[in-house]
């Protein structure tokens, strides 16, 4: 179990992090006020100082509301979650298999594998899906639009 | 059980597709082109390169037989993930691709590793040069009556570009080395578009651009171009003269080549740069430009090659005096 | 008069309607499918214009154009998964409304609705105003581009109705990802880390579609387990919003077209900022402001109405002063150059007829846009019909293809997954996404122009003061900005006073 006092502790602190380094890293760069363009870091230094700002804001209003924030909860480890879990790890595998082997084949081993997460047993329903979404595509993008997908690795 | 038969299904499917895929391009034969030729262009749809590459190959199927050409459009990384990929692609004539006259700038500016010197060009459809374009009610009517202006007012003439280190600023900064003048660089990163709604609503005094993006304006006796920086007068505007016959050796182009990777084979190269003369010298590929606009340049193989690589030459020194921190 | 009897009769042949009804619902698919833009629906239809003769192509494009910024709003209602980003705001009330509120049919009725309300609009103002309009629009140097930029944003506090701070960090998030890649500006390369891909910068219709698409279907994956499956049978009595509603939306309706209209004609500017000016507008003058975010009718109407009418307003730059509007009009001038025709001021007196041809292209695009809305709006219900366990997979395969397409690019890909996996967990703990987004499209917009700014004031920040309608702007963004923060403690400051003033009475 998550709750927003947790989460909002999580997120200041990460978003302090990031503001300190977008200061560190925009200060190499040039910021030169008065006289014409304030220079390319002049931005991205007023952002990371902002954000370092509001994340010390958040941080301080969480405190303040400890007990309201803590009541509000979401779910991160039930079944359901990760099941979600399991679907990153087929998208990172999907990802690669597009990489390597191209979009069709990779498209072709991705649907069939979702559906089978979402507990679809009916080959035929599986087959039917995989294929027109597939021949939809093909003709919207490859034949209407002329648009490449990724080509296997040893095509290109 | 299921799951088995599922799998076996989906292998064989997969099987399938590999195959189907495959047999097209493993038929091949001696004769090129036996299959679709790609053309990476490094710049969105829709842009001036894009539109250029674009008509270039739909008229030079006509005049490859056999050949199909299929575009795609690379833009990532400003253009250098699509030049990096042409370079980087199997020497066959199979990939051919567009580059933009920032190959011949980015070395320099540590931005890519590419140099003109990795590519084979075949034809240049475009060369656009700089021009100095001032509004009509501008208080001055020639080059030196606009140099006489800026030194009067060292630093207040605002000049309008694409970006600082882009190839107007970097026209600009040669102006004002030419002339010693200062002025003031306004950028304006979307382009033509928002430098000629500047000019017209009079928020900047002049730019230094492709006199093309704003013919309709010069046409309708809204703006004036005062010099153009090319080798020979242009042929959508004989009236304007050169900087060269004033006596000022500039000249500075955009330039969009068609290349092939380096090690191309020789007889695929002449047989594409003999397709690209042929289409190039054609009227209606002339008249797809110059309908919109542009001045269409006809400078193939070699000709080509050599004004690829003698920018690269020139942006060296150009460069080195503009510091992009 | 006869110049106009002329473009009627070369507006109206058989050919040239069939060009005008193909582009509408080619424009209309493009639009709802995330991935594909307007501006790249027309570039890769603009060879298929040589096939016809005269105005049946540019005729075409037009269709094209009305129809993919509509198109944009069918995803995002349904799917909570906006295909343009001019349609991001129009997710905020239109997916409350199709899903909490079940009815579907009502808010795709409202959006088209709004959407050819605005495009006719501004079609009108466009025959109209042309004039008057592109001088007024001339006006806008780099202070007043600023100026509407953070306009722009400060919807930010208003979409982010969990949790401001949250909101804003992620509005600043959102803007310095726009910061990534070479500096338009100075030249220099920022935050690349050596890396050639982020030399470009990183585009933001993969990050659009990872944080909205992506992450949305891995929400349903997690909604729909062991959920018994339930037919859901969603059947329509009625495709046209009723006639409360549309006295609920009118105002709403009259007040985002002008802004549309407006914003279009200022050049460089486009339907993703109409849309989230319109939107912030209307919950600011709304009455029923706390029903925002909850399928408000208003809220789905205001930024549909803003976006359809950039249409017209793009135009009319282009075709009085021959300066394209947006990148969608731009590839028309190229388009109108090769039919022989040249926008700009010369356009009106040596080919009128043309001029007007064009004009009633417009609206007819418009309209057809709207009949073809209005009778496919059951079609596009059967949507939501489809189980999820089919859907689901399904926009999966296109949201990784759209990433793809966008930039032909593989990288772009990835980043769609990494925000579509980050995007899930932000949506749990009430990050508003929208504000991200936001922030990144209107980063350079707003950034260039600040130092644009500052570079023709030689550094003097004055500049923003002096401006009128900059510090206009201005001051409206902060009112907007800060309203939220403020607005309860002086209610509370206001409500206070009437609690004493009945004590002491």
């Amino acid at each position: 179990m998550g709750n927003m006092k947790k989460a909002n502790y999580i997120i200041s602190v990460i978003m302090l992090l990031i503001g300190v380094g977008i200061v560190a890293l925009a200060s190499s760069l040039k910021i030169k006020l008065g006289e014409g363009d304030p220079g390319a870091g002049f931005w991205p230094m007023m952002l990371g100082v902002l954000i370092i700002v509001f994340s010390v804001c958040l941080l301080f209003s969480t405190i303040k509301n400890k007990e309201k924030l803590e009541a509000k909860a979401f779910t991160i480890a039930t079944p359901a979650n990760i099941r979600v879990y399991i679907l990153f790890g087929i998208i990172i595998l999907f990802c690669l298999i597009l990489y390597f082997l191209g979009f069709y084949v990779g498209a072709l081993l991705f649907i069939p594998a979702v559906m089978y997460l979402l507990e679809v047993r009916s080959v035929k329903k599986i087959v039917l899906t995989t294929v027109i979404t597939l021949a939809a595509i093909y003709v919207l993008f490859g034949m209407l639009l002329n648009i490449t997908l990724p080509a296997p690795i040893f095509m290109r | 059980m299921e799951c088995k038969k599922m799998a076996a299904l989906v292998l064989a499917g997969a099987m399938a597709v590999t195959t189907m895929t495959g047999c097209g391009s493993a038929g091949g034969s001696d004769k090129y082109p036996s299959k679709d030729i790609s053309v990476i262009i490094p710049k969105a749809a829709g842009g001036g390169t894009d539109t250029a590459a674009r008509g270039l190959i739909q008229y030079m199927k006509e005049n490859l037989e056999g050949a199909n050409f299929v575009a795609t459009n690379k833009p990532d990384g400003g253009g250098v993930t699509g030049m990096v990929e042409t370079s980087a692609a199997k020497a066959d004539g199979y990939t051919l691709g567009m580059v933009t006259v920032e190959l011949a700038m980015f070395p320099w500016q540590d931005k890519c590793q590419v140099t003109p010197e990795d590519y084979a060009a075949i034809c240049a459809p475009i060369a656009a040069p700089a021009a100095l374009i001032v509004p009509a009610d501008a208080p001055y009517d020639s080059v030196d009556d606009f140099v006489a202006y800026c030194k009067e007012n060292p630093g207040k003439v605002q000049v309008g570009n694409s970006g600082m280190g882009a190839i107007w600023h970097v026209a600009a900064v040669s102006f004002e080395k030419e002339f010693d003048v200062e002025l003031k660089h306004i950028p304006y990163p979307n382009g033509s578009a928002d430098i000629a709604a500047a000019l017209t609503g009079g928020h900047i005094d002049a730019t230094i651009a492709d006199p093309s993006s704003y013919k309709s304006q010069v046409d309708a006796g809204e703006m004036k171009i005062l010099g153009i920086m090319s080798e020979e007068r242009s042929s959508i505007y004989p009236d304007v003269p050169t900087f060269k016959e004033m006596g000022h050796d500039m000249v500075i182009r955009a330039w969009a080549s068609l290349v092939a990777p380096k090690d191309t084979p020789e007889e695929i190269l002449t047989q594409l740069r003999d397709a690209a003369k042929t289409t190039c010298e054609s009227d209606e590929f002339k008249e797809y430009f110059e309908k919109q606009g542009i001045d269409p340049q006809c400078i193939i193989g070699d000709d080509c090659q050599k004004m690829m690589e003698d920018d690269y030459a020139m942006y060296e020194d150009l460069l080195k005096d503009i510091e992009t921190e | 008069m006869s110049d106009i009897l002329t473009a009627l009769g070369n507006v109206f042949t058989i050919g040239n309607l069939a060009g005008l009804i193909f582009g509408t619902g080619a424009g209309i698919l493009i639009g709802a499918m995330p991935g594909l833009s307007v501006n790249m629906g027309i570039a890769l239809l603009f060879p298929l214009t040589f096939a016809f003769q005269g105005v049946g192509g540019i005729l075409m494009l037009l269709g094209i154009y009305c129809g993919a910024i509509y198109g944009g709003s069918i995803s995002a209602i349904l799917l909570k998964t906006p295909g343009t980003p001019a349609s991001v705001a129009t997710t905020l009330d239109g997916y409350p409304m199709a899903t909490k509120l079940k009815q579907p049919g009502r808010a795709l009725g409202l959006s088209t609705f709004g959407s050819t309300f605005g495009g006719v609009f501004s079609a009108i103002c466009l025959i109209i105003f042309s004039p008057m309009l592109a001088s007024v629009a001339l006006k806008f140097s780099k202070p007043e581009y600023f100026a509407l930029a953070v306009f722009g944003l400060s919807i930010i506090t208003s979409v982010s109705s969990g949790s401001i701070l949250k909101g804003l960090l992620g509005g600043f998030i959102g803007l310095f990802i726009a910061t990534i890649g070479i500096d338009n500006l100075s030249g220099s390369v920022r935050f690349s880390f050596g890396s050639t891909y982020l030399l470009g910068g990183i585009s933001f219709v993969p990050i659009l579609i990872g944080l909205f698409a992506f992450s949305q279907v891995l929400q349903s994956v997690e909604d729909c387990y062991k959920e018994k499956y339930v037919k859901t049978d969603v059947k329509l009595t009625r495709v046209f919003p009723t006639w409360e509603d549309l006295k609920r939306v009118f105002i709403t309706l009259l007040r985002s077209s002008i802004i549309g209209t407006f914003i279009g004609c200022v050049p460089g500017t486009g339907g993703d900022i109409a849309s989230f000016v319109s939107y912030d507008q209307a919950k600011r003058w709304s009455k029923y402001k706390d029903n925002f975010g909850n399928g408000e009718p208003e809220g789905i109407v205001a930024p549909e109405a803003g976006n359809n009418s950039v249409s017209g307003g793009a135009m009319i730059p282009m075709l009085t002063l021959g300066i394209p509007g947006d990148g969608a009009t731009a590839i028309m001038l190229g388009a109108l150059m090769v039919q022989g025709m040249q926008p700009g001021p010369l356009l009106f007196k040596e080919q009128a007829s043309s001029v007007y041809a064009i004009f009633i292209g417009l609206l007819l695009a418009n309209i057809v846009m709207g009949l073809m809305g209005f009778s496919l709006i059951r079609v596009f219900v059967k949507v939501v019909n489809i189980p999820k366990e089919i859907l689901i997979p399904i926009i999966f395969t296109l949201t990784f293809v759209g990433a793809y397409a966008y930039n032909n690019s593989m990288n772009d890909v990835f980043v769609m997954v990494f925000c579509g996996f980050l995007g899930y967990f932000m949506n749990k703990t009430e990050f508003s996404m929208s504000a991200i987004v936001i922030g990144i499209i209107l980063g350079s917009l707003a950034e260039t122009n600040f130092r644009g700014a500052l570079t023709m004031s030689d550094g003097k920040f004055s500049i923003f003061l002096t401006h009128p309608i900059c510090a206009v702007f201005l001051a409206l963004a902060a009112i907007s900005l800060l309203s939220p923060v403020l607005g309860p403690a002086v209610r509370k400051l206001l409500g206070k006073d009437k609690a004493k003033q009945e004590t002491e009475a």
